[in-house]
């Protein structure tokens, strides 16, 4: 055999089976498909929403739309007097259900995504979130303050909170997981001394100055308005998420999330306000945490100082499963949004179903490994 | 390619699998997979069930929707949220607790087109701030109390450290709770009969003995005090107990875990207690040192929850099945021909949960003959029975300007309904 | 005809995503043979080495190796067969002690098959000190700098006993002196022989080391020869596919005003001992100056960059910039004077790895970009679009992940991140590294025109031949102190070697 090959020229261009090669490995020529594949969190909320189509029940009708197909115990899509009847999932009201349930996971997501984008983890949202609860109930319901004020209150406290994160782990250098879980711990505790350790509601306890009907303000902000289908809850998630969307690609403090989380020192030699940052991070994220309370309080009636216990665990599945990286540096603010509505949409499939709590468990610890298998087997490859 | 192609059957194969292990459920007629009868012995009626044939929902009361809340409010709200947007008809929701049948409340009101109007809310409980205050709004349409056993446990202290014997099983009652009547108190349903169990009417026979010594040390350990219910048991010993300045109570707060009450136990018996209290978490892990305390000779009163054996001085409680058994019969009173169900339970791996389901089967399938009607002539036996009146006014004691906030309501209803 | 040799790896190819790394490539290597592997930066050496490394796995081909089909499935695999690697970009693990990164999955087994952790250390010293690098093996490995951290590599790849060791940009982050121990090893184990596949940038360790070469261009296999048989010239031209005139061009540029001027500047170890890093240093930087900092490794030239970048937190610097005075504490401090810092550990200090390569280009201009807290992507890429040409950054697109990018593309892009800052004062520490011939030149021509413009720039490498060919004034550095100053005639790579040895003592 040659050992010592005479050189050879490189092909001077890139030659046509070489570029059609390329184009195989990037995947398929069909834009839809390619979209799909190169989206790897919106096909799997597709497969959701598809699969919950084809087994919620339909009104009425116990069991999954297909198993009753093809055992032949489902009813006409239109029944006699023309009316709809589709599986529930091709109706309007489950999906504000569903936008509406995960509001308050989806708030505290939100803030949970900056942080673990700058490498850190709360610990504290579910805490935090009882707080606020409990602050806006004292507020409005106790005190009688206006809605705006106890609004404020909830929020204030919220970002008090996370304020005080950012400053332990920045300034200190107390490690994000040890300074939050102290704050878990606080904060569930100043919930209690706020409320006496009772829920704060219409007509409760009489330590208290009480009044005697449940705010109109909180009901109308859990009631269907804009067409039936959205609450104001359910508005506020959106339009946070949105803002925040827009903050984390298009700000410098959104860049500098990914760069802090991503080499904390290289970042701080190109210029970057590493501490301001996470403090930043840590302040929107108890903020954040501050609105879910308020919204928890809406949609309650009431403050529990319990509220948003293990929230926290949630809100960073959602996080984990939308595909943004623990390590930090690496994932998106729409990511969480996604990660929230499979979580959300199954739940909502097992729940129509009315399937068994301890499968519902199980299905959720699946999907959030068969998510992080596929964030992670995009990365590697 | 093949991996990818691999991930999704993962993934549809695993919502299938969930789905229709779930599904199949209801189908075979009984809501969910925990409808066996457990007779874990603690309450009195479960014990004397006979035969241990599985209860079912009777012909005609169908559980359309049936989902494990884990007693949270939050939870409830979200599946009632399911069974509206799936069951055309659900005539009666029974929550396991007052926040489970307050949330599932919220959701029909909620959804904002007024079928909260159409379905009997029941809930569980009855405490001031919670069940009574949901009831007097409005939202619940029946609610249950829940009697603490608190002052009867006050009143079972006094005569064993006075030297007399006291019954060692007492079941307590309930009261049942309406618009109606939930300004008097509501109405008294004292526990049924069983062999073996004596009423608390026992604890007021003959005046109380008088206490010789100076003092008497009674330690009171609680399983959670984070549980509003608990938090109430512990504020009725010691309203009970400030009627008797010779008792000075010691209370602890186990946090809602095994170990740390069993030390609770330990400590009382090394500091010398007269007496011990105690409300425990669970049955087997707190066997050990109740029986290590009567061997010490300190008498043990145990509450609402047992324990493993026979070896205490006095028990106190069994309100859950009762309770449970008078919702059932609420309900086959207010549907004779019929109705469909939202059963959203507690808990289903802890007892009270379990007791309080199985106490629902056994009301609806209580037999006409016993039911009792609505019928008036039943009312004023019961008011008869001498109850505690102090101890249950306390507790279902109305604020001040009760009569205002129920004029109040009107106004809030109709800005719900919009 | 000679046996059959060691290592046969036969139509290699490897796809990542779109990108072909490499195609069809050929390669073989002999028993007790040095041969290097080069081309220009992205051609695809570190790809076809890790593939032989077990790294990562090849889409087609097979390899043989020691007469044997090999079925690679992970780095065990090779090292079972005898194969052993330094990876281009280090890969120890930082919170670890330098004898544990030595034997890490080849632990010495005590009686109980226990780690024995006296033999463990006394092995790990003994190795280090055969590589002239006596130092604490107890101690993390993130305590030390790169060049130590290499030399620990090295140390872990020797304990291996390898029939056949792959060596990716050793010498990169080394300097001269410990490049020359290096090589007496790489002999002596030739000797041994061991088979060595040697990938550089440098042309001089070629001709130095290897007796066949092997170039890659595009990921295609372009030639093997003697190297011997082979001049430089024709190297460089199978490599880049062109000729290059000169390496080094030439410039004739009149200096300015004084730029920056930096007097007895001082930093402090931050480890409790009271040892001066940078001993009383003073120097003057004209506009239109390129100063080079020469000295050895830790003699303080790359410490004072950092003080003048603001990048100790412990230390700040006050110095005179463009006639005023200022202090320097934090590096947006330095930013805001328009300093800029190119570090010489593009890994730890120079990129986010995992961020784009637009994003990193970027990251120390987004203030620069605009007076609103937006960041508006079509400037973004408008502002790095002729730096990527410039540079001739080999990306599939701007929006990649930076560490999907060859090292020397890396290095690029790091520089890119500076250049875009439109500093005044450029503090260039190893800007080349890594960075294939061509590419070097280009970067040059680049230094020549921001001189021209009027700036300033510290330069420090470790390529003797770029110090004294790029530098106007030389300044080396010895413990912390600047001994001797090099100018016009003086400066010769000899003279600088000298200095850097010696201190005051050495005389031109
Ligand atoms: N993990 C990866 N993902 C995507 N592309 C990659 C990855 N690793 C390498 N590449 C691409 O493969 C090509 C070859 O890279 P490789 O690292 O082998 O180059 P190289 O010859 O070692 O260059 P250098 O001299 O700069 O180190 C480059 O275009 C690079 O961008
Ligand atoms: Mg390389």
């Amino acid at each position: 055999m040659p050992e010592d090959r005479e050189p050879q020229e490189a092909p001077e261009t890139v030659d046509g089976a070489e570029m059609e090669e390329a184009a195989r490995r990037l995947g398929p020529r069909n834009p839809v498909l390619r979209f799909l594949s190169q989206n790897r969190g919106v096909t799997a909320l597709l497969a959701v929403v598809i699969l919950g189509a084809l087994f919620t029940p339909q009104r009425g009708v116990n069991g999954p739309y297909l198993v009753n197909v093809i055992t032949g115990h489902a009813e006409p899509l239109r029944d006699s007097d023309g009316a709809w009847n589709p599986p529930r999932f091709l109706t309007t009201k489950i999906h504000s259900d569903v936008l509406y349930e995960y509001a308050e996971y989806g708030l505290l997501a939100v803030g949970m995504t900056l942080v673990i984008l700058t490498a850190g983890i709360d610990l504290s949202v579910g805490s935090v979130l009882g707080i606020a609860a409990v602050t806006f109930a004292y507020l409005l319901i106790a005190r009688g303050t206006p809605p705006a004020v106890a609004i404020a209150g909830a929020a204030g406290m919220g970002t008090l909170c996370g304020l005080i994160n950012g400053f332990l782990v920045s300034k200190l250098h107390l490690q994000p997981f040890v300074a939050t879980l102290a704050m878990m711990v606080a904060a569930r505790g100043g919930a209690k001394v706020i409320s006496g350790g009772y829920k704060i509601q219409a007509g409760g306890a009489d330590w208290y100055w009480v009044q005697g009907d449940l705010p109109e303000f909180m009901t109308w902000m859990v009631s269907p308005s804009y067409g039936g289908f959205l609450r104001p809850v359910t508005l506020l998630f959106i339009v946070s998420l949105l803002v925040m969307v827009v903050v984390v690609k298009y700000t410098r403090f959104g860049r500098y999330l990914y760069a802090v989380g991503g080499n904390e020192e290289a970042a701080r030699l190109s210029g970057v306000p590493v501490t301001g940052t996470k403090i930043l991070a840590y302040s929107l994220c108890g903020f954040f945490a501050g609105l879910a309370g308020f919204c928890n309080a809406c949609r309650t009636g009431l403050g529990n100082p319990e509220a948003g216990t293990t929230f926290e665990l949630d809100a960073i599945a959602a996080v984990v499963i939308g595909g943004t990286s623990l390590a930090g540096g690496r994932g998106a603010m729409i990511l969480t949004l996604l990660g929230a509505l499979i979580v959300g949409y199954i739940d909502k499939a097992l729940s129509v179903n009315n399937v068994d709590v301890a499968y519902r468990l199980l299905a959720k610890g699946l999907i959030i490994v068969i998510a992080v298998v596929i964030q992670s087997r995009r990365r590697t490859n | 390619m093949s991996t990818r192609g691999m991930i999704t059957v993962a993934m549809a194969f695993a919502m299938v699998a969930a789905v229709l292990a779930g599904c199949s459920a209801p189908e075979r007629g009984d809501a969910g997979g925990t409808q066996t009868v457990v007779s874990t012995g603690a309450g009195p009626a479960g014990t004397d069930a006979g035969a241990p044939e599985a209860l079912a929902y009777p012909e005609g009361y169908e559980c359309v929707f049936n989902a494990d809340c884990g007693w949270q409010q939050e939870a409830a709200t979200k599946e009632m949220n399911s069974a509206l947007s799936t069951q055309p008809e659900i005539h009666v929701v029974f929550g396991h607790n007052d926040p489970s049948a307050y949330g599932a409340y919220l959701a029909a009101q909620q959804e904002g087109e007024g079928r909260e109007e159409q379905i009997k809310f029941i809930g569980i409980d009855g405490l001031a701030h919670e069940g009574i205050n949901y009831v007097r709004q409005g939202s619940l349409d029946v609610t249950f109390y829940y009697p603490s056993g608190g002052p009867e446990a006050i009143k079972a202290a006094v005569r064993i450290l006075g030297g007399e014997k006291v019954a060692q099983n007492i079941a307590l009652g309930t009261k049942l709770i309406t618009a109606e009547n939930v300004d008097s108190g509501g109405e008294e349903m004292p526990p049924d009969e069983m062999p073996g169990w004596e009423t608390a009417d026992v604890l007021d026979e003959g005046d109380l003995p008088q206490l010789s010594g100076d003092q008497y040390l009674i330690g009171m350990s609680q399983c959670n005090l984070a549980e509003p219910w608990r938090k109430q048991m512990d504020a009725d010993i010691a309203a009970a107990a400030a009627d008797h300045p010779e008792l000075k109570v010691l209370f602890k707060d186990a946090q809602g875990k095994a170990e740390t009450q069993q030390a609770h136990v330990r400590e009382f018996i090394d500091q010398g207690v007269d007496l011990i209290i105690i409300s425990p978490l669970e049955a087997q892990p707190l066997t050990e040192p109740v029986e290590e305390a009567m061997k010490e000779g300190i008498p043990v009163i145990v509450l609402d929850r047992k324990i493993a054996s026979d070896n205490y001085t006095c028990y106190i409680g069994g309100a859950n099945v009762k309770m449970g058994r008078e919702a059932g019969k609420w309900v086959r009173r207010q549907f004779p021909e019929g109705c469909k169900i939202v059963e959203l339970t507690g808990l289903m791996t802890s007892t009270p949960a379990q007791e309080r389901h199985e106490g629902f089967l056994l009301g609806l399938n209580t037999p006409d003959s016993e039911l009792g009607t609505e019928a008036p002539a039943v009312e004023p036996a019961e008011p008869e029975a001498p109850a505690e009146p102090t101890e249950d006014d306390a507790a279902v004691e109305p604020d001040a300007n009760a009569a205002a906030t129920l004029t109040e309501e009107a106004p809030a209803e109709e800005a719900a309904t919009e | 005809m000679s046996q059959a040799p060691l290592l046969q790896m036969r139509q290699i190819d490897k796809w990542f995503g779109g990108v072909h790394a490499v195609s069809h490539v050929d390669f073989d290597v002999r028993a007790g043979e040095i041969h290097a592997l080069i081309g220009e930066n992205g051609a695809g050496k570190s790809t076809l080495v890790r593939i032989l490394s077990g790294a990562i796995q090849a889409d087609a081909g097979e390899i043989v190796f020691d007469g044997r089909k090999l079925h690679m499935r992970g780095p065990k695999d090779a090292e079972a067969a005898g194969i052993a690697m330094i990876h281009q970009e280090l890969s120890l693990c930082p919170n670890m002690s330098v004898a544990e990164n030595i034997f890490l999955g080849s632990e010495p087994l005590g009686p109980m098959r226990t780690v024995s952790w006296r033999r463990l250390r006394a092995d790990a010293e003994s190795y280090l000190r055969h590589l002239d690098t006596p130092i604490d093996v107890t101690r993390a490995v993130e305590e030390y700098g790169i060049a130590t951290q290499q030399m620990v590599e090295v140390a872990k790849v020797l304990s291996r006993n390898a029939k056949l060791i792959v060596m990716d940009e050793p010498t990169s982050a080394l300097t001269d002196t410990e490049a020359q121990r290096l090589f007496e090893i790489i002999r002596a184990l030739k000797a041994e022989g061991v088979a060595i596949v040697y990938i550089s940038h440098k042309m001089e360790e070629i001709y130095e080391l290897a007796d066949r070469v092997t170039v890659m261009r595009d990921s295609h296999w372009i030639g093997t020869a003697e190297a011997s048989d082979l001049a430089p010239g024709q190297l460089i031209e199978w490599m880049v596919g062109r000729k290059i005139e000169t390496l080094f061009p030439k410039r004739s540029v009149e200096l300015g005003e004084e730029l920056l001027r930096v007097e007895d500047a001082v930093l402090r170890a931050n480890d409790g001992t009271d040892r001066l890093l940078v001993d009383h240093a003073s120097l003057s930087l004209r506009a239109g100056e390129i100063l080079g900092l020469g000295g050895l490794r830790g003699a303080g030239n790359s410490e004072l960059l950092g003080l003048l970048f603001g990048q100790f937190s412990h230390a700040d610097v006050e110095v005179c910039l463009r006639g005023e005075r200022v202090r320097i504490g934090r590096p947006s401090d330095a930013l805001a004077q328009r300093i800029a810092l190119l570090t010489n550990d593009r890994k730890t200090t120079g990129l986010v790895l995992s961020m784009s390569v637009l994003h990193n280009m970027t990251l120390a201009s987004l203030k620069r970009m605009g007076p609103t807290p937006l960041v508006v992507p079509r400037e973004e890429v408008r502002a790095a679009l002729p730096l990527r040409q410039r540079l001739s950054v080999k990306t599939a697109s701007l929006d990649i992940e930076v560490s999907a990018l060859s090292g020397g593309n890396q290095q690029k892009v790091a520089l890119a991140k500076w250049l875009m800052t439109e500093p005044d004062v450029l503090l260039l520490d190893e800007p080349t590294r890594g960075i294939d011939v061509g590419a070097k030149a280009e970067i040059y021509e680049l230094m020549n025109e921001l001189a021209s413009q009027g700036k300033g720039i510290l330069l420090i490498t470790s390529e003797l031949p770029e110090l004294v060919e790029m530098s106007d004034r030389i300044l080396v550095f010895h413990r912390g102190r600047i001994t001797k100053e090099l100018r016009g005639e003086e400066m010769t790579q000899q003279n600088v070697m000298a200095a850097a040895m010696s201190g005051a003592s050495s005389h031109a």
